[in-house]
């Protein structure tokens, strides 16, 4: 009996198709749209440009997009168009940006809005702005996460990485920290101001909370072994990290205010990537108690603990939102190549488990601050966005080395 | 029979005749040189000594299997060697690596799990607590960037220093 329902869960399960694949008949409810290119910068900037704004409309998943690159003198007529973005990008003294957006029955102009960045290198930011204003002034639900910035840690050599500021499409890029091993980036507060990342330089690993505006960093504590911020309370208050004082690997929960230590977890094995879940009354994390990772939850005001995912050969890695949660899977028994590692959404008890990805290997599932966007990393060379609500995709190429560990 | 030999000689040339030369991670790039072991016996190589061994002061790396952070039976004359070298030392620094097939935490938990293990078998023939630091470095320390079972099995270990 066991195996029936065992058999017909994973029927269930895999009979679901790839969210990348899978395109509902929401069609209707999507706005048809234009975009006319009126800038005059090199050709090469204007193309850039006018892919961000494209894809950022489309991942939206609010907005059927016209792919023609129109410029001033060959704007469509407005038949068969909900909107169209008129536009003009310069260069000049930093980026600065001006869109309208006309109606498409009677090219009224609907909003208007200028936009400047004193430096050139974040002129994507205008993009997205711009989209995420366009969008709530039609009235869709908000966009505003493709505004904040992604941070990721990448390996750079032997013992040697940086960590490094983006926006989500990868087309601006920072390094912020360089100079030996500085990992595990994750952003300290909402606003994006502080930074939480473990440098590895000194004798003990240490976790530091930088301010990225200010350059002045605080210790926050250190630990033989590992040291890692997992996850920030939403107040920002609390954090949970791993690290291992006596050389087991636990996760704990520390006040900021105080400093005060509480551990979480002390199975023998290992216990690591904890997020807060539920409102902050439970965790998820990435446990190893059947001899393999995978995912369980833990109240932070008990003791028990539950294993809520029970597919998987290898569940290394999850996030958490509300009641929701995404990890990665690994679904195959190879050790190393041909392996196939897949992102899965579920609800934090465990039920509705939902394939986001169907080949390649997806890794560090993370979700948006809203919990409607998951980010992941795809065969190690592109960072994709899967929209869990509209069911839309993009992926980005990821220039340079590896990722080791990425959060926005 | 010449022609054989000629090829042979052509697959000797092509792979380097076999010998195994310090890699450097920033110089590797997609070689075509590929060694496959497939019986996925780590002691045939583990026990070799080619000089990509990540210890020093004549302390020899502990080597694991996939995933797994126990010691092995094939690990015994390394972990024995190590201890009468370590008796004389004030203080070991283990280090914990892994190969490129975990995500983020995870992997730096095994990794200290790996230098746990073998603090644990350290202490248990004698070796102080007190002069043994423990630190995980995940898989920011490859010693060998070769897309092989044979290299990633060389990531997968604690070092002595």
């Amino acid at each position: 009996m066991r195996f029936l329902i065992f058999f017909l869960i994973n029927v269930w399960l895999f009979a679901e198709v790839d969210a990348t694949i899978r395109i509902e008949k929401d069609v209707d409810q999507r706005s048809n749209i234009a975009i006319v290119d009126e800038s005059s910068v090199e050709p090469y900037l204007a193309s850039k440009f006018f892919k961000i704004l494209q894809d950022d409309l489309k991942i939206t998943g609010n907005f059927t997009v016209d792919s023609t690159h129109y410029s001033g003198s060959s704007a469509p007529s407005g038949e068969g168009k909900d909107f169209i973005i008129q536009y003009n990008f310069s260069n000049a003294s930093g980026a600065s940006l001006n869109v309208k957006l006309l109606k498409g029955s009677t090219n009224e102009v609907a909003f208007s809005k200028n936009y400047n960045i004193g430096s050139l290198d974040k002129y994507p930011f205008l993009a997205h702005q711009a989209v995420s204003d366009i969008n709530d002034k039609i009235g869709y639900p908000s966009v505003s996460w493709m505004n904040r910035y992604v941070v990721y840690s990448r390996y750079s050599g032997s013992k040697q990485s940086q960590i490094v500021l983006a926006d989500y499409t990868m087309s601006y890029q920072k390094v912020m920290i360089s100079g030996g091993l500085n990992l595990f980036p994750k952003w300290g507060d909402k606003e994006q101001n502080t930074l939480y990342y473990t440098s590895y330089n000194a004798d003990l690993p240490t976790l530091y909370k930088l301010n990225i505006y200010s350059g002045g960093k605080e210790k926050i504590a250190s630990s033989e072994g590992m040291m890692v911020c997992s996850d920030v309370s939403p107040d920002g208050s609390k954090i949970l990290v791993t690290m291992a004082p006596s050389g087991q690997p636990d996760i704990y929960e520390i006040d900021t205010q105080s400093g005060v230590k509480n551990r979480l977890t002390t199975f023998s094995g290992i216990d690591v990537n904890g997020k807060y879940a539920e409102g902050g009354s439970s965790i998820v994390y990435i446990s190893n108690p059947l001899g393999y990772a995978n995912v369980y939850k833990k109240s932070l005001f008990g003791t028990a603990v539950d294993q809520i995912v029970f597919h998987g050969r290898n569940n290394s890695t999850c996030d958490a939102n509300g009641n929701k949660i995404v990890y990665s899977a690994r679904e195959s028994s190879n050790k190393y190549s041909n392996n196939q590692f897949n992102i899965y959404l579920a609800s934090s008890s465990g039920g509705d488990t939902r394939p986001l990805t169907t080949s390649g290997i997806n890794q560090f599932p993370r979700f948006s601050n809203d919990g409607n966007i998951v980010m992941y990393i795809k065969n190690s060379h592109s960072i994709g966005y899967i929209n869990i609500n509209k069911r839309q995709t993009l992926l980005f190429p990821i220039a340079g080395n590896k990722v080791q560990s990425i959060d926005w | 029979m010449k022609k054989i030999a000629f090829i042979l000689t052509l697959i000797l040339i092509a792979t380097g005749c076999g010998k195994k030369s310090k890699v450097k991670p920033s110089n590797v790039t997609n070689s075509s040189e590929t060694i496959t072991i497939n019986d996925g016996d780590v002691s045939k190589y583990n026990n070799s000594d080619d000089g990509l061994d990540g210890s020093s002061g004549g302390l020899k790396s502990i080597y694991f299997e996939f995933g797994r952070y126990d010691i092995t039976s094939d690990m015994e004359s390394r972990m024995s060697s190590n201890v009468e070298i370590a008796k004389s030392k004030s203080s070991i620094r283990l280090e914990g690596n892994c190969d490129e097939f975990g995500t983020d935490e995870y992997n730096y938990a095994l990794g200290l799990k790996r230098a746990n293990a073998v603090k644990q078998s350290l202490v248990s023939r004698g070796i102080s607590a007190d002069n043994i630091t423990l630190v995980s470095l995940g898989e920011s320390k490859p010693l060998c960037t070769q897309p092989t079972e044979q290299c990633y099995a060389k990531n997968r270990r604690v070092d002595f220093h």
